[in-house]
């Protein structure tokens, strides 16, 4: 499965470095260019334009959530590449304008909106477009965006800029002079129409066509609501523990009002799986407002964190922090069901004793699996024995055995992002190496 | 860690590709 992976993502860093270096190789292939009237650096300026657009272009791809790109690199891992190269395509978009006027400040000229031709208006105000998307990308907390505000003109503003800058490339009309030429940027312009058809058309009427109802609902330890899903006439989707789904509720899949979470449940239970929901904002609070009989959408699997892409690990170590114990809860109960007799070691880390979420059930799990339970409380109680404060590299030394910091062993780690940050490092300190330590990220915007 | 190989990436392919353009863009001229 590892092997596998591998050799598809090679598989599509080539074809996608292939894609994006295109139209510099259409460009060598055409004739010479007219060396005494135009500058080299003219045409230098020309090719980071066109290697930007095409990245731009292909980044509908990248975020177009298609789960054949996503499962060999994981889902957040396509999303930060998103966004690194996004940085790296304005870049060069943005020295394409910079360098012709260094070259000739004639094309200043070109900046006044009232006076200059289309192909210079077409330009400028994809530039400028260009500029916001990238600053309200960065900045979406300064600017005080909402992320559902954010996500809506994100979308508006990309599609915009994309499709001034090819109105300004056919304007311009030197470099799509011949049929060949002419045909790549329609190939460009044809990929960016289908991506907006199929994710914003096609995908939400699938999902509209194989909704969901909601079994059961329970509360939980911690302000945890947890839902029972099952396929409403359809088969549903098997998935790997560790995995997540886009989960809509009160709208339909057209409005992307959708949100991520955890598949909770074993991977072995048949025909339903779970969801368990901490209150922590306004989506999570109504969520405890859903009940037996409410129809949902489920958008999944996704996720490179599951306990099946490592079939190899002889021991596991799990360190939840949090809500961030349903990924793990799938992995254990599935190991449960599956009768799995590796050694494990949880390392549950909480902020207060009395709102361990399922810590009842790890303990009956704690029978069914050979597993070691260690609790870190951050506030412990009077009384408190166990672990307290933050999980740190003593209280990792005291309870790892030495033999399972090699490759022998895998860690899985998910909870916030700052104790994340903070145990990753305690880990790597007390030797594991990178490659073994598991984890995924999602704060992009 | 996954995060650093893409980021390994941009930087690879933004290289390569700044290189292939100075480089098309002169031959194309004949100044090379």
């Amino acid at each position: 499965m590892k092997k596998k992976n591998t050799y598809t993502s090679i598989l599509w860093i080539v074809i996608y470095t292939v894609l994006i270096l295109t139209p510099l190789i259409v460009w060598l292939m055409g004739p010479k260019f007219s060396n005494e009237f135009r500058p080299q650096w003219v045409d230098v300026s020309v090719g980071l334009g066109f290697v930007g657009l095409s990245i731009m272009t292909l980044q509908f791809v990248n975020s177009g959530r298609l789960k054949f790109l996503n499962k060999p690199f994981g889902t957040d891992l396509v999303y930060h590449f998103h966004r690194q190269i996004g940085i790296a395509s304005f870049l060069m978009v943005f020295a394409h304008p910079i360098l012709l006027f260094i070259i000739d400040q004639r094309y200043l000229r070109l900046l006044n909106l009232l006076t200059a031709p289309w192909r210079a208006r077409a330009a400028v105000t994809s530039v400028v477009l260009l500029i916001f998307l990238v600053l309200t990308a960065e900045y979406r907390e300064k600017f005080k965006l909402s992320y559902k505000m954010w996500k809506f003109w994100h979308g508006i503003m990309a599609t915009l800029m994309i499709a001034l800058a090819l109105v300004h490339i056919f304007l311009v009309g030197n470099y799509v002079d011949l049929p060949w030429k002419k045909a790549l940027w329609i190939g460009y312009s044809a990929l960016l129409v289908g991506m907006l058809l199929y994710t914003r058309v096609i995908y939400p009427i699938w999902l509209i066509n194989r909704s969901y109802r909601i079994k059961a609902t329970r509360m939980e330890r911690g302000d945890v609501y947890t839902l029972t899903v099952a396929p409403d006439g359809h088969k549903g989707f098997t998935f790997s523990p560790g995995q997540f789904a886009w989960l809509t509720a009160w709208n339909t899949p057209f409005s992307d009002t959708e949100h991520p979470f955890s598949i909770a449940s074993s991977a072995e239970r048949k025909g339903e799986f779970e969801f368990s929901i901490k209150n922590l904002g306004p989506f999570t609070k109504r969520v405890q407002t859903l009940k037996a009989g409410d129809k949902l959408y489920v958008d999944g699997p996704y996720g490179a964190f599951n306990l099946d892409r490592y079939p190899e690990a002889e021991q596991l170590v799990f360190i939840p922090g949090g809500i961030g114990v349903t990924p793990i809860m799938s992995m254990l109960r599935t190991m449960a069901d599956r009768g799995d007799k590796r050694p494990v070691m949880l390392f549950y880390c909480n902020q207060e004793w009395d709102s361990v979420t399922f810590r009842e059930e790890v303990e009956t799990l704690e029978s069914k699996l050979n597993m070691t339970t260690i609790y870190t409380i951050e506030r412990p109680p009077e009384g408190w024995k166990g672990e307290g404060g933050f999980l740190n590299r003593e209280i990792l030394r005291k309870y790892i055995p030495e033999d399972w910091l090699g490759d022998n062993s895998d860690v899985f780690l998910c909870g916030p992002a700052p104790m994340m940050n903070a145990v990753e490092r305690e880990l790597l300190a007390i030797g594991y190496p990178h490659s073994r330590i598991h984890s995924e990220r999602y704060s992009f915007a | 860690m996954r995060q650093k190989y893409s980021k390994i990436y941009v930087y690879a392919v933004s290289i390569a590709a700044a290189i292939l353009i100075l480089l098309f863009a002169f031959v194309k001229a004949g100044t090379i």
